[in-house]
């Protein structure tokens, strides 16, 4: 399978990369170390090494057949449908990047309002009324009960200013 | 399935707690209080933010909400970092220990701390040596001969890694009595309790922890504290415990803790602190609290504390270079 | 009778209206903290310590255990309803508990959670009671080296969360490992991979990765083709209580999760995650149905959510037994009971008789309390899944996003939070298990640590972990555990040998 074989080239590079860099960037320590700080990361590098090797081998001449016997695979009961709506998962996505950014500028209230709306705006528009107010109660009854009454303070963002 | 009533009435409620939550007044202080501390809740900094929060409301000595922020990361460079951010902002404070100075010298931190504005230093811990009740090191005495002896026989736990207090304690008491520091061997525990447990299970010699982690055990007299590193002998449960210096190694160390403004605060802002600070250091509810919490209050002024800092640079500058910190 | 007097005497602190009342309190603001997404147990405990300011030391003390009790309960919630663990030790259940909510059994598996916690926290109660001064003597013969090379025997459970290959579930745990050795390096004081950003040097969050691998890859899973995952969606059929079927299969499982929790998590102090970790391995290996697991087997949900409050029991043997606290809970506990003018430790039992036997006697309360308050809650937490999908999966969003940035108020862990959503989704097209990754970063550092603190004792020779006799033994275990599988081939092989070496 094709996903396979670059997965595995990869998983190679990351293992070289992570292998490479125990011996460049850890420093030497200066207290009395038995087994220094870089030993256990080239021990996983060289572990790492070795398995995405064999993920190599067996992507590209299809050596060691999947054992579909085994049982499923945890967390993750069925393999994954191929069919992807591309539009819908990267405008997600872009939603919820821009969530990240606008989280400690906007407040918490604020841009989890506008998350939610334009997410719901993308997934379904019949019920918008609906799913504003449910917006609305959610991303500020979460600040209050956070803020308010557990005392995680949640960033603010303008409501700061109106001393909430 | 949603009764669209209770939702609009629940928003409008919300609405109402808003406005009625607005601020009033004029001059300073005009705003919500912010204090960061630079670590996750239910430690030492948390600690203190959250009892100099509660003191100032339950005193009524800032008429604005006061929130206490956790800035989690880098040793409290995370919360240096942010603090940073809020260059001239009077309306952010930020706890600190020795931590701040020790991270700033082995270049941890990215911001050199001599920027914030001091406020004032206001309690105190300090550092002990323990071992296990049936150890044969009697006397503090007993053990540095040991370590002079044969270094590699003396295993020394901490609970954090090597160049933070717990060690760097042990290796200023080390180097003092003659000792090479990088020769110690010191075992890094993931925090106080396991460093306990691998004590009273033998696995270590002797361990080096704060004087409040310490009590519990001495009174169970499941262990012996051998030496405090304070400059004088403490009450309580540590009354027969004898400093350092009683032992005859003459140093001290010192775990302060203290509270800064972000660089560049006001002067405005600086000098109503300054009294504010000095007020809720002599109240009942922040008397009672540091009693509680087994600290010691050190409230030293804004200019004691910026002179104390000072002199605390050039003592871990000197230590660190030793031990191999600072190279 | 000593013994009875003592339990007498707590009853009688433990049933007075106030002290009712407070563990009532505990164990509903615990509740909703397990439920609430980033705040676990620790982080409520430390928030809501100024609550207990002015109380009596019992009250007081009655009043956080039934937080703890409760934050452990409601873990499990969210874990099985949408994929999101609230806390570390609850990451397990998302395994078989998550599946069984999608074949429309959400309520037995919530049903099974809050029995299995009652069962285990009961018999961590009993094991105070009777012998918890014994238990924890016994438990100071876990050092460094104990340490090691359970964490060894715990890697070996990574077998059994391999899916249809060894190979590719290997590559997971290491992966885990490697992330495991990012940051502040405890031993030397050297950072590792932290590339100079102050964020890395603490390491990466566990609960950032969990989140990010089972919660938002499912996010992701469902976006990528909602319409499929719609029709996919089955709704709650059968009862919310379990069957007779269901009980003759978890009951073993709620056994074998309190044992081997209270002695992985409690006795040897590995913590409540591990334990989970561990109960599931043996689950995989013992369980009659054990190649359902990880399809939404009960057993999967029973063994763990007993494991973790088992090993939550543990720990408070350790704190009130000894004064060590065995977790960061117990930790912030032990400073809110010194404030509260409290030592505790062997002294204890004697100096605070009704303190102790008045905890004790209200922890068998509160586990009650809470099994009361939790089963008629099933009903209400399945009726989370008849709301639309999309509005789900914006919820998960908000969930998973709010309990992320709450444990460090941090944006960076947003980022990664994303970037492991993103990562999740990908290795689940490859078929590449998500789990050992977070298997080798529950062990890793706590592996290498230990390993490294054992050579320090030792001055540097391995003999350390062969002669001391626990670390022997889960040496030996570690080592049957993976040969297990191939001990039929090496017998096949033998009388193969022999078979032609004999001559005819």
């Amino acid at each position: 399978m094709k996903e396979n074989r670059i997965a595995s080239v990869v998983f190679c590079l990351f293992a070289l990369t992570y292998f490479a860099l125990a011996f460049t960037t850890i420093a030497q320590p200066s207290v009395l170390q038995i087994l220094g700080p870089d030993a256990f990361p080239k021990a996983i590098g060289v572990l790492m090494l070795i398995l995405s090797g064999v993920y190599v081998l067996q992507s590209f001449r299809g050596l060691g057949r999947e054992d579909e016997t085994r049982a499923a695979i945890i967390g993750a009961e069925d393999k994954v449908g191929t069919h992807i709506e591309w539009k819908t998962i990267a405008l997600m996505l872009g939603v919820m990047l821009v969530y990240v950014f606008l989280f400690e500028p906007l407040g918490y209230p604020i841009a989890t309002f506008l998350m939610f709306v334009t997410g719901a705006a993308i997934l379904d528009r019949r019920h918008w009324k609906r799913d504003t107010l449910i917006a609305a109660v959610a991303s500020f009854g979460f600040y209050f009960t956070f803020s308010l009454v557990l005392r995680v303070q949640l960033p603010a963002g303008p409501l700061r200013w109106l001393g909430l | 399935m949603f009764d669209k009533r209770i939702v609009w009435i629940a928003l409008f409620a919300l609405i109402a707690i808003g406005v009625t939550a607005c601020a009033t007044g004029g001059g300073y202080p005009s705003k919500a209080l912010e204090i960061v501390a630079p670590a996750g809740a239910g430690g030492g900094w948390d600690t203190l933010a959250r009892t100099v929060q509660r003191s100032l409301e339950v005193e009524k000595l800032y008429p604005q909400p006061v929130t206490v922020v956790n800035k989690v990361g880098g040793g409290g460079g995370v919360g240096l970092a942010y603090i940073f951010t809020k260059k001239g902002d009077d309306y952010e404070l930020v706890v600190y220990s020795p931590p701040l100075i020790i991270n700033t010298l082995n270049k941890t931190f990215e911001n050199n701390y001599k920027e914030l504005t001091p406020l004032a230093k206001l309690i105190t811990d300090y550092q002990v040596i323990m071992v296990k009740a049936d150890s044969p090191y009697k006397t503090l005495g007993d053990l540095i001969a040991a370590l002079k002896k044969d270094p590699g026989s003396v295993k020394i736990a901490g609970a954090s890694s090597p160049g933070s207090m717990d060690h760097l304690s042990v290796a200023k008491l080390a180097k003092a009595a003659g000792v090479e520091p990088g020769k110690m061997v010191y075992i890094a525990f993931n925090d106080v309790g396991s460093g306990i447990s691998a004590l009273l299970g033998g696995n270590v010699t002797c361990m080096s922890t704060g004087a409040g982690e310490s009590i519990a055990q001495l009174e169970a007299k499941t262990v012996r504290v051998l030496g405090v590193s304070s400059a004088e002998r403490r009450g309580g449960a540590l009354k027969d415990v004898p400093t350092w210096k009683e032992a005859g190694f003459n140093v001290t160390y010192e775990v302060w803790r203290g509270i800064f403004g972000p660089p560049g605060m006001s002067a405005d802002a600086k000098k109503w602190w300054g009294e504010t600070l000095k007020k809720m250091a002599g109240t009942k509810t922040w008397k009672e609290s540091l009693e509680k919490l087994q600290w010691v209050d050190a409230y030293a002024d804004a200019d004691a504390f910026a002179k104390f800092l000072t002199e605390e640079e050039v003592s871990y500058k000197e230590l660190m270079t030793a031990t191999g910190f600072i190279k | 009778m000593w013994f009875f007097d003592n339990l007498a005497l707590g009853f009688s602190v433990a049933l007075t209206p106030i002290n009712l009342f407070y563990a009532l309190l505990g164990v509903f603001l615990g509740t909703v903290i397990g439920v609430l997404p980033g705040i676990g147990p620790m982080t409520g405990i430390a928030l809501l310590i100024p609550i207990t300011f002015g109380l009596p030391p019992t009250s007081a003390i009655i009043l956080m255990a039934g937080i703890y009790y409760g934050a452990m309960y409601g873990g499990s919630t969210t874990s099985i309803l949408v994929n999101t663990p609230g806390e570390s030790s609850s990451v397990v259940t998302c395994f078989d508990g998550y599946q069984m909510a999608k074949q429309g059994r959400a309520g037995p598996a919530l049903a099974a959670a809050a029995i299995g916690s009652f069962i285990a926290g009961t018999f961590a109660t009993l094991v105070l009671m009777l012998i918890g001064p014994a238990v924890a003597a016994f438990a100071l013969n876990f050092g460094p080296p104990e340490y090691f090379t359970l964490m060894l025997a715990g890697l070996t459970v990574v077998t059994s969360l391999a899916g249809r290959s060894l190979v590719k579930a290997l590559l997971a745990t290491t992966i885990g490992l490697a992330i495991a050795t990012i940051g502040i390096d405890l031993q030397s004081g050297v950072p590792r991979y932290t590339f100079g950003n102050p964020e890395l040097l603490d390491g990466l969050e566990f609960l950032v990765v969990a989140i990010g691998l089972f919660a938002l890859s499912e996010v992701l899973v469902n976006l990528a083709d909602l319409r499929q995952a719609i029709q996919e969606r089955l709704a709650i059929k059968g009862g919310l209580w379990l069957t007779r079927e269901d009980w003759r299969r978890a009951t073993p499982a709620f056994i074998r999760g309190t044992l081997s929790g209270f002695f992985v998590g409690g006795i040897a102090g590995a913590g409540a995650a591990v334990a989970s970790f561990f109960s599931y391995g043996i689950e995989k290996k013992m369980a009659k149905h054990k190649a359902e697991l990880g399809t939404g087997a009960i057993e999967g949900v029973a063994a763990p959510e007993a494991a973790n409050n088992a090993a939550a029991g543990g720990a408070l043997i350790h704190l009130l037994c000894l004064g060590i606290p065995g977790s960061g809970t117990t930790a912030i506990m032990l400073g809110a009971l010194l404030m509260l003018g409290l030592q505790p430790g062997p002294l204890l039992f004697q100096q605070q008789p009704q303190f102790v036997w008045g905890l004790i006697a209200s922890m068998y309360i509160g586990n009650a309390m809470l099994l009361v308050l939790n089963l008629p809650l099933v009903g209400m937490w399945v009726k989370i899944l008849d709301i639309p999908l999309y509005l789900l999966v914006l919820f998960i969003i908000l969930f998973s996003f709010l309990g992320v940035y709450t444990m460090n108020n941090s944006t960076q862990d947003l980022f990664l939070l994303l970037v492991f959503g993103i990562l999740g989704y990908l290795l689940r097209r490859l078929d590449i298990p998500a789990a050992p990754i977070i298997l080798g970063m529950v062990l890793g550092d706590l592996m290498e640590q230990a390993m490294r603190q054992s050579l320090l004792i030792s001055d540097g020779s391995y003999a350390i972990f062969v002669t001391r006799p626990f670390s022997l033994f889960f040496l030996l275990l570690a080592i049957v555990s993976i040969t297990n599988p191939y001990w039929k081939y090496i017998g096949v092989g033998l009388r193969r040998w022999f078979g032609r070496g004999a001559p005819a």
